[in-house]
């Protein structure tokens, strides 16, 4: 077996990494749908944002999958290399089943009209322009970006203790706040927004997604490259 | 050929040198103590040699070629330490399916045979075990990996009398009928002393003492007598520590003859192993000398 998969295989039978967030969504699914049933207000907006528990809990499994399987597999004679190999396996069949789950359960959500009390838990109005397939590929970018984001607090995590996550938390916040300061007061700001807006939602929520996994992966691998985790 | 080849390493952990130059080998189809106080640089020198850390200055070969991220070396190498990190929410077996997965020389029978004698219960989670139940999944993967180069870096913490037992008395005939190099630190030194076919002696990140065990047995004494007589018959020979009260010298001194000593009117004995470690590791305070003895195997 080569060292990818075996990382692969264990990463699956630790179990919790992949079944926690679709607990999480399950029951935050239950909640909303119990809320909306009891609601009779059709003023209120019927747009949920119980979906982000799925990314929320999806970024912290792959954190915790950094912190205790990459030492575990390192003590088994693994390598760094090898991890980063399975977690892109793991990360990436993740996210295409989170894709294609989303996306089956949108289509149903519509054709059930919003589950017999018109609510908008699986679909967005970012998502509506698009078909099936776009669907599938926003939600499974966008998971696979968040699970990016968790892999690098991991990495952190794994190689500084806390104190990484805090600097890494801090830094990141630092970095965007500068830019978006920085933008306003030059008077930039509504110029990205209006590049954004000219791009379409593919580009935006599938290449800036993709933008943000590749730079999370390169920072994570450069972090553990010559780190002594044990 | 070593089975692993140290040469000029050295490694820093800020101002503190964990290792300063250390040159030394370990023998195929042995087993090799590596023994030193806390601190001493055991550890440091595991992960170097296990390919856990990258190697700053100087070269490690294990099996000819470096370890450090190599997957072709690194599944011929199984490190087992006290602080193996097993995750928590892993069952018994879960971790034993694992590890068969990155062992390329993994044996079922020898594992479940393990995991039957030290008593532990398969369907059993990691995090519920006791610290020396936890040290006996790693007695099992260190054994059952087969690995031609496996290293035990305390791997007893936590195991009472009789685990112990059982591990040293299984690694001695696994590795009598699957010969490999076998490197186990320890501080229990008179208890696995016998295990020992060579030894490594390490203080304060220096090789202080390396060969056989055999050769080592016998080559450190303690004369004890009246300190005249006791300083005319050390004289010429290495003396590693002196204690002096009311007249009367205890000299622990490398190469004496005991009979000879006696013969003189002194007091003599042999040191054991765990004796002979605490003389040098006192006597290396300042000088960090490098004493080898003849040895079997050992490339100093």
């Amino acid at each position: 077996m080569t060292e990818p998969r075996a990382v692969f295989v264990t990463l699956v039978r630790g179990g919790w990494a992949t079944l926690w967030p679709w607990l999480i969504l399950a029951i935050s699914f239950g909640v909303n749908l119990a809320f909306y049933a009891l609601l009779d207000d059709p003023a209120i907006s019927r747009q949920s944002g119980g979906l982000l528990s799925l990314f929320a809990t999806a970024l912290v499994a792959n954190l915790q999958a950094w912190t205790r399987i990459l030492p575990f597999t390192l003590g088994l004679s693994g390598t760094r290399r090898g991890f980063l190999g399975g977690m892109a396996w793991f990360v990436g069949g993740q996210s295409l089943i989170a894709g294609v789950a989303l996306t089956a359960m949108g289509l149903l959500e519509e054709r059930s009209g919003g589950w017999g009390h018109g609510m908008r838990f699986f679909r967005t109005a970012t998502l509506d322009p698009l078909g099936p397939l776009g669907r599938l590929a926003v939600l499974a970018g966008v998971f696979l970006a968040v699970c990016a984001v968790g892999g690098l607090a991991g990495a952190a995590l794994a190689r500084w203790g806390s104190v990484g996550i805090w600097v890494l938390s801090i830094g990141t916040a630092t970095l965007v706040s500068a830019v978006l300061l920085a933008l306003a007061w030059r008077g930039n700001l509504g110029d990205v927004v209006t590049v954004l807006d000219r791009q379409g939602p593919l580009q935006v929520w599938i290449g800036y997604p993709l933008c943000v996994t590749l730079l999370c992966a390169g920072c994570s691998w450069l972090i553990i490259r010559r780190s002594p985790l044990r | 050929m070593d089975a692993i080849a140290v040469s000029g390493v050295s490694r820093w952990f800020g101002d503190v040198m964990a290792l300063d130059d250390v040159t030394v080998g370990f023998a195929m189809g042995r087993i090799t103590g590596l023994l030193g106080r806390n601190g001493a640089g055991k550890s440091t020198l595991i992960d170097l040699m296990s390919g856990r850390a990258p190697t700053v200055r100087g070269t490690v070969r294990v099996l000819g070629s470096q370890p450090y991220e190599q997957r072709s070396v690194r599944r011929l190498v199984c490190a087992v330490s006290e602080a193996q990190p097993y995750p928590p929410a892993f069952r018994v077996d879960t971790v034993l399916t694992a590890a068969r997965r990155f062992y390329p020389n993994w044996d079922d029978a020898v594992a479940d045979d393990l995991v039957d004698a030290f008593t532990l219960r398969r369907r059993q989670k990691v995090g519920k075990l006791s610290r020396g139940q936890r040290s006996a999944v790693g007695v099992v993967i260190g054994i059952a990996s087969r690995a031609p180069v496996t290293i035990f870096d305390e791997p007893y913490v936590g195991l009472d009398a009789v685990a112990r037992d059982l591990f040293y008395e299984r690694l001695v005939s696994d590795v009598c009928v699957h010969p490999r190099a076998v490197v186990m630190s320890s501080h229990l030194i008179d208890e696995v002393a016998d295990l020992f076919d060579d030894v490594v002696v390490i203080d304060r990140g220096r090789i202080v003492l390396e060969g056989s065990a055999e050769g080592m047995r016998g080559a450190f004494a303690e004369i004890v007598g009246p300190t005249v007589s006791a300083m005319a018959f050390v004289d010429g020979l290495e003396v590693l520590r002196r204690r002096d009260l009311g007249g009367v010298s205890r000299i622990t001194v490398r190469g004496a003859d005991p009979s000879a000593a006696r013969a003189q009117g002194l007091t003599a004995r042999p040191l054991s192993l765990q004796e002979a470690v605490i003389a040098m590791a006192s006597t290396t305070g300042g000088s960090h000398t490098r004493h080898d003895l003849p040895s079997v195997g050992v490339t100093s």
